[in-house]
């Protein structure tokens, strides 16, 4: 399997505050979620053009620009960028056959992608920059916005408290363990 | 100036083939994924809400509501008043779901929810109606190059669908925001230029116009008749036109499909809310340019072509300087492909990822379902293409498209409104909300007079009320059947856990939620477009 990468994070705490505010949250932590990236080429060409990047508990992948993945220093591969934030991670990687029908409806949707086809390789693992942010009515809310643009991802909705329910349950085990 | 001359030609010709230049050559490569894009986006929102404009009315409004305005002037503004309303609630109620949902197709949702037999059902209609309806579509662009050139229309129709299917099949130029809002400007412009030259050619100008829509009861805007078989009341288009909406923007794949393809749902919504600000300020200037047409006609002492869809495009050749009538019309023709293009697309989405993966081939090569795909598209092209040659017998083309999607799309919202606020509703309950809903639409349509417009009600009201008792009767749904509608973090044991790291994360206090502010603004929108239709009727009858 390959090395793991870690998208850079690009939307820095006072502008993720501005966005999440505006989204109705008033609490908010930086995050990263682990999602699986499979590249994405024109027909004939070996060179990922995008990525498509998914996990066993998202119904649609998302897509990512090559650019940002060619880009060195967009990307970093190591730990030292997590710092002690909230990692979220899917141990498993959805199968390439099941990606590979996801994207050809994609394609089918939009039929100027469609010489864009899915590289046979190995998916990656990508840690993908998030903030969360938290409100409180009358239930808790999760409010996802990506570290990357900005933008709310209600589709990463599943897999992030997947991820929160995890990480719960092994705090558990580990305070009851102590 | 009063013929299509050769320089007209080349301007169209050129144009065509710039746009699917452009479209080809942005939709080729890297760029080519610019509107999933997950981070650093680069196309603007309001270049998105144009496209969106673009791909659901232009060519056909820009045909159909001058044809309008010259008959009933602006009386049937109301149809349209209600679209602010309707892209709140979408904003508010349906995208979100749609979108969090992760589906390619709205009527995925309904199988989640319901069954098989209701997503099939559903696409069915779908595909029969939008198939219809995009015989409207097509028969518009038919009119203006018949009217150009003076062929026949039906051979226009033939030429036009041959060029349309030949568009999608080969990947299509709409999906290229840039180039629809080109598009865009260039209707615009022909709009604007028309008012002007209309102006200019009455002795005295815009008093001329005035004049004649005061005397003629043009400028009526708001009917307050209670009266349900008055087809254009203000109630008509409040209680009726808003259901038609809703139905049309939310429940029909080839209107929905683009905001299900955006990364976000704020993405989404902005371009909703492109169309809920502009879709009535558009359509009043081109229903006054049909009055301001009446007042032209009247002065010339013309007679005005049986057909009144012929209307503008008649005019635009007769008066436009050489070159820019090349420009309108081509920018006609284009905006008309662009709609053509979306519509045929979805029909062939729809058709193969609703029922041929479903029920003919579920495990099928890539290149295989393309080639079904193709097919799919060469078939819907057939079936709009002979719905079309009966189009020109519907009146004008606005509302024969509207009036196709009232028999279905009532019934239809109905039960995704069914899907989405009534968690006990079962899949016995929609079927029977979906048939009984459409039976009732047309029930009320053959036996009584009451406005079209009030369709849609029927149908939601209908399938609400009958979906919600016949669901009674079976038992509730289970819950992984209700989790696209439902928030996921609403479980007990997931609110503990959001409740102990909100403790933990950082404070950051409160603010207006985007969304609700959103919807506000729509509403304010429609409070002011209300007024002063009020304030200028109340002018214009003295």
């Amino acid at each position: 399997m390959a090395n793991s990468l870690a998208l850079a994070r690009r939307v820095e705490t006072s502008r993720a505050i501005a966005k999440l505010r505006r989204l109705g949250a008033t609490s908010c932590e930086p995050a990263w979620l682990k999602l699986w990236g499979f590249g994405l080429a024109q027909a004939g060409d070996s060179d990922p053009l995008a990525w498509l990047l998914t996990g066993q508990d998202l119904s649609r992948a998302l897509l990512l620009p090559g650019g940002d993945f060619a880009v060195g220093d967009a990307l970093s591969a190591g730990e030292a960028v997590f710092s002690d934030e909230l990692r979220l991670d899917d141990e498993m990687s959805p199968q390439r056959d099941d990606v590979a029908r996801q994207w050809l409806w994609e394609r089918l949707a939009k039929p100027r992608l469609w010489h864009t086809r899915l590289i046979l390789a190995e998916p990656t693992p990508v840690w993908l920059p998030l903030w969360l942010g938290y409100r409180h009515g009358r239930h808790h809310r999760l409010v996802i916005v990506s570290g990357m643009s900005g933008e709310p991802l209600v589709r990463l909705k599943p897999a992030v408290l997947a991820g929160l329910a995890k990480r719960h349950a092994e705090g558990e085990g580990a305070a009851r363990r102590a | 100036m009063d013929a299509f001359t050769w320089i007209d030609t080349v301007v169209l010709v050129v144009y065509v083939l710039l746009i699917a230049w452009i479209g080809s050559w942005v939709g080729k490569g890297q760029t080519s994924t610019q509107d999933y894009f997950l981070g650093g986006r680069s196309i603007p929102g309001w270049a998105i809400g144009l496209s969106v404009m673009a791909t659901q009315a232009s060519a056909i409004t820009f045909i159909g509501a001058p044809g309008w305005g010259f008959e009933g002037g602006l009386e049937r503004l109301v149809t349209f008043i209600n679209v602010p309303l309707a892209m709140a609630v979408l904003i508010l109620l349906l995208v979100p779901v749609f979108h969090r949902a992760g589906i390619y197709s709205i009527y995925e949702l309904l199988e989640r929810r319901f069954g098989p037999s209701t997503r099939t059902l559903s696409a069915f209609l779908f595909l029969v109606a939008r198939g219809l309806a995009t015989g409207v579509v097509l028969y518009a662009p038919a009119l203006v190059l018949s009217v150009v050139t003076g062929w026949d229309v039906n051979l226009t129709i033939i030429l036009m669908a041959v060029l349309a299917i030949s568009y999608t099949v080969l990947g299509g130029i709409s999906a290229v925001v840039w180039t629809d809002v080109i598009q865009m400007f260039v209707l615009w412009m022909g709009a604007i230029l028309s008012m002007v030259l209309l102006v200019t050619s009455l002795p005295g100008g815009w008093g001329d116009v005035f004049d004649y829509g005061r005397a003629n009861e043009m400028f009526n805007a708001l009917d307050l008749s209670f009266s349900p078989t008055v087809t254009y009341t203000l109630w008509a288009g409040l209680f009726g036109g808003f259901f038609l909406h809703v139905a049309y923007f939310g429940t029909d794949q080839s209107q929905i499909q683009r905001v299900l393809t955006s990364p976000s749902v704020p993405d989404a919504q902005r371009s909703l809310l492109i169309g809920g600000y502009l879709l009535v300020p558009q359509m009043l200037l081109f229903l006054f340019i049909g009055v301001m047409l009446g007042a032209y006609y009247e002065q010339q002492g013309m007679t005005a072509p049986d057909n009144l869809n012929e209307l503008f495009p008649r005019y635009v050749v007769n008066t436009f300087p050489q070159g820019v009538t090349g420009l309108v019309i081509a920018g006609v023709f284009a905006a008309a492909m662009s709609s053509l293009d979306s519509a045929l697309n979805s029909l062939s989405a729809v058709t193969v990822r609703d029922f041929y993966s479903r029920y003919v081939k579920s495990e099928a090569s890539e290149s295989h379902y393309l080639k079904v795909s193709r097919l799919a598209t060469v078939f819907w092209g057939i079936y709009a293409t002979i719905f079309a040659f009966f189009a020109g017998n519907l009146g004008p083309v606005i509302e024969a498209v509207n009036q196709i999607g009232s028999w279905f799309y009532g019934a239809l919202l109905g039960v995704f409104l069914l899907a989405i606020l009534n968690h006990r509703a079962n899949a016995r309950g929609a079927m029977a909300g979906l048939i009984v809903g459409m039976l009732a639409v047309w029930a009320v349509s053959a036996t009584t007079e009451i406005s079209w417009l009030y369709n849609n009600t029927i149908g939601v009201t209908v399938s609400l009320v009958v979906g919600y008792l016949v669901s009674l009767t079976a038992p509730a749904p289970r819950r992984e059947q209700l989790s696209d509608v439902m928030m996921e973090e609403t479980a007990p044991d997931m609110q503990a856990i959001l409740s102990k790291r909100a403790g933990q994360a950082q404070e950051i206090g409160g603010e207006a939620r985007l969304t609700r502010q959103r919807c506000i603004g729509l509403v304010v929108w429609f409070i002011v477009l209300m007024i002063g239709l009020a304030v200028f009727q109340g002018w214009a009858n003295g």
